[in-house]
């Protein structure tokens, strides 16, 4: 078997897969995005969908506790009227986070040519 | 000449004498004189010592450092008796973050709530000074003044509104209430003689004991909370309980213990990258500063409260996933920097080990081992193997493959002075060709040591013969060290040297120091340069992100350089390791005294154990591409995961969005 066979394939898998992955990942963000821009988001905002969501969180990424018990501190909120929340309840700021992420900095066909016909 | 009285129509409330939110209006007077007085009091005695006690917080909170105390001794903002108005100049307000030091997110964080700190500080001490000068405005009034007289006193109702509102919002955070099960916006008193808010956050150069010495204290911070059976405090829950120059004053405080001299504690982030990453907790912390952080754990308290202070809690949620999904695709890209930096790596071992059998074809003569074998083996098999950094050279985005020594060496003892420089060379082939050539010379090819062909990396020459104008800078960078055979020194060393006064540029050279001090003279610590570049200061030289460079050049090679090696801005400036199992330069045979170079001392044995040398570390970096297979594996179930929660969140809201509109309908 030759060596830049053996050790290309790795790398090109790898590459491959991540991009596969990364593609999905950009169609979730843009959802998670336009969650907050759309014209849903006012009526989301009621304790029975935070306490769902808290569950959702709690489930798949017990972890965050500090997201979840920042939600926690949510609910009592979203039963009060709008104008008692006052600015907390503002969405004019509300921004798409970061800018657009090139996943590769520079695309190369991956090559390894270790000269094994030469080899010592 | 005492002012005259107010048409009685129009009476007007006194201001608040006491505290600006809790106090009540007193009661309305048609005397102007005991009006004014009143105003008088209220924006000297009152907003005035509250805009000095806020601005002396966060003066001290923006001055204090990891090493410093800080100070609460400005006090740009002052009232005195004749209400004349000193605004802090333009330049005392503060406009940085926290520094190349700190992860940029982290920094966006503490700027979203410095500059609303600041912003709000500015037009409150606007108000004063427009009151201020109001006052004057009013004492200033001649006899009958009632109309004039009306229009001032509404501007200065409206000063002590918009003060009121503006110390309201210093004051204002969340407490729970334990006996309505509820979270309460509260207001705390503002005492204007003493502090200006309750600090939840507390200084810990005048608090006895220090309340948060350690990150861990910090995060386990507790704040008052009412229960049945009175004020209490319990851990914090959400950062909205932090009142505005708390939350402030927290992300400083933090970050003044992760970068803390005396015991700087790991600033994790995920993905693993200070530019890219964001504050978390991760599951897994990286500790050997070679090996990525590879679990996404949880956001840092603050950053939460970031999100949704910017956001709006109304898009908690979708923030907080749109941050996870984007950390993962930040991490992505990350990882396949890595793969295309492995494969650089593979070419260039390649390019090494190329050269290395092409100087053995004629076997019948003499031969030697090729500096760029040399060069590859020291960099590529043994030296640290790092990310690709990109450099923004004019209007062109390149990747460079960043070249330096291991930071100590174990294996003969031997301990290596870091100079803070590095080595640049360009990702792709031409980087590849000026670094390591595309071909040797025979042995009959070699030059005399006169500096004629220098700009051939292949070719050594004598550097101190003509070409050597200026002084040996300071700052070596010494690739390797090793002593051999207890007598002589054989270096490889980046420096910047050998220039002209005004010339930037790096040499990449081989020293061979006499240990002996017998040997001393003309042989003694001689240089053989084996490539340089050089650029003149001028004009046409740029300096970007610590690295000079030449707009017109092909800035294949350069020099990055820092005066602190071991300061914050390297490890920031620096792409992270990638871990790949060296081969020890040291475990390679060579000739009978360790040198390379010399024409008669490649035996067959010495050039196999180079081969095998490169052999092996390819079959390293192979393993570590295997690893990021495993990662990619454990990526995918968290990205199906993710996508799960989407499809629901999603579902939610439509959901309840059909509902609204069927009531509608």
């Amino acid at each position: 078997m030759n060596l830049y066979d053996e050790y290309k394939e790795p790398g090109e898998s790898a590459m491959e897969e991540l991009k596969k992955l990364d593609e999905r990942l950009k169609v979730l963000q843009k959802k998670f995005a336009s969650s907050k821009t759309d014209n849903v988001q006012d009526s989301l905002f009621t304790s029975d969908n935070l306490k769902s969501a808290i569950g959702l969180l709690k489930t798949i990424n017990p972890s965050e506790k500090n997201m979840v018990r920042s939600l926690e501190t949510l609910v009592p909120l979203a039963e009060k009227p709008n104008e008692v929340l006052g600015h907390l309840n503002s969405k004019k700021n509300a921004a798409t986070h970061g800018p657009e992420v090139v996943s590769t900095p520079f695309t190369k066909q991956l090559k390894c040519k270790l000269p094994q016909n030469r080899l010592i | 000449m005492p002012l005259s009285p107010l048409n009685p129509v129009y009476p007007y409330p006194l201001p608040v004498l006491r505290n600006p939110i809790t106090g009540a209006p007193m009661a309305p007077s048609t005397d102007l004189s005991e009006i004014r007085d009143a105003y008088k009091t209220l924006f000297k005695d009152q907003y005035t010592p509250i805009a000095n006690n806020l601005l002396r917080e966060l003066s001290f909170i923006v001055t204090t450092t990891a090493t410093t105390t800080g100070s609460r001794t400005t006090l740009p903002f002052a009232m005195d008796d004749t209400l004349a108005v000193t605004m802090p100049s333009a330049s005392a307000w503060p406009t940085t973050g926290l520094g190349d030091a700190v992860s940029k997110e982290g920094n966006r964080a503490y700027m979203y709530y410095l500059k609303d700190v600041v912003n709000d500080l500015r037009f409150f001490c606007g108000y004063v000074e427009a009151a201020g000068d109001t006052l004057q405005e009013l004492s200033a009034l001649n006899g009958n003044a009632n109309d004039q007289a009306h229009v001032l006193l509404d501007k200065l109702q409206c000063y002590d509104q918009l003060c009121r509102e503006t110390v309201k919002e210093f004051s204002e955070h969340f407490k729970y209430n334990f006996s309505s099960d509820t979270w309460e916006e509260v207001y705390d008193a503002i005492n204007p003689t003493t502090y200006a808010v309750n600090p939840q956050v507390k200084d810990p150069t005048t608090t006895t004991p220090i309340p948060y010495a350690t990150l861990t204290n910090l995060r386990e911070m507790r704040v008052a909370c009412t229960d049945p059976t009175g004020v209490n405090t319990k851990p914090i829950n959400t950062f909205n309980e932090l009142s505005k120059l708390d939350k402030l004053k927290y992300i400083k405080w933090y970050y003044n213990l992760i970068l803390k001299t005396s015991n700087p504690q790991p600033q994790t982030v995920f993905p693993d990258d200070l530019q890219t990453g964001y504050p978390c907790l991760p599951d897994k912390v990286s500790t050997s500063g070679t090996e990525d952080t590879k679990a996404l754990g949880a956001l840092e308290l603050f950053y939460i409260g970031y999100l949704i202070s910017r956001d709006g809690p109304i898009n908690a949620l979708s923030s907080f996933f749109e941050i996870k999904t984007q950390a993962l695709r930040q991490n992505i890209s990350l990882m396949m920097g890595n793969i295309e930096a492995m494969n650089q790596f593979l070419t260039f071992l390649n390019r090494g080990l190329d050269l290395l059998n092409s100087s053995q074809a004629e076997k019948e003569k003499a031969h030697r081992i090729p500096d760029a074998a040399a060069l590859a083996l020291r960099f590529f098999c043994e030296g640290t193997l790092r990310g690709l950094k990109e450099l923004t050279i004019g209007n062109k985005k390149e990747h460079y493959l960043v070249l330096s020594c291991n930071e100590k060496r174990t294996d003969d003892g031997y301990s290596v002075t870091k100079s803070g420089n590095y080595l640049l060379v360009k990702a792709d082939m031409t980087g590849l060709d000026s670094f390591l050539g595309t071909k040797i010379l025979k042995n009959d090819e070699w030059p005399v040591h006169d500096g004629d062909k220098k700009d051939h990396p292949h070719i050594f020459y004598d550097g101190t013969a003509g070409n050597s104008g200026g002084t040996t800078s300071d700052g070596f960078l010494y690739v390797t060290e090793r002593i051999i055979r207890g007598e002589n020194t054989d270096r490889l060393k980046l420096e910047e040297s050998y220039k002209l006064p005004g010339q930037h540029g790096c040499d990449i050279y081989r020293q061979f120091e006499y240990a002996n001090s017998s040997y001393s003279g003309d042989n003694a610590n001689k240089p053989e340069v084996l490539g340089e570049t050089v650029f003149v200061e001028g004009e046409n030289v740029r300096v970007n992100e610590r690295v000079v460079y030449h707009p017109t050049s092909t800035n294949d090679i350069l020099l990055a350089q820092f005066t602190d090696p071991d300061g914050p801005d390297v490890k920031s400036w620096l792409p992270k390791a990638i871990k790949v199992d060296s081969v020890l330069f040291g475990s390679v045979l060579h000739g009978d005294d360790g040198r390379w170079f010399l024409k008669d001392e490649a035996t067959n044995t010495t050039v196999s154990s180079w081969t095998t040398a490169f052999t092996n570390k390819t079959q390293y970096i192979n393993t570590a591409i295997e690893s990021i297979n495993n990662e990619v594996a454990i990526m995918r179930t968290k990205i199906d995961t993710f996508d799960s929660a989407a499809t629901t969140f999603r579902n939610n809201a439509s959901d309840t969005y059909k509902n609204i509109l069927s009531r509608i309908g």
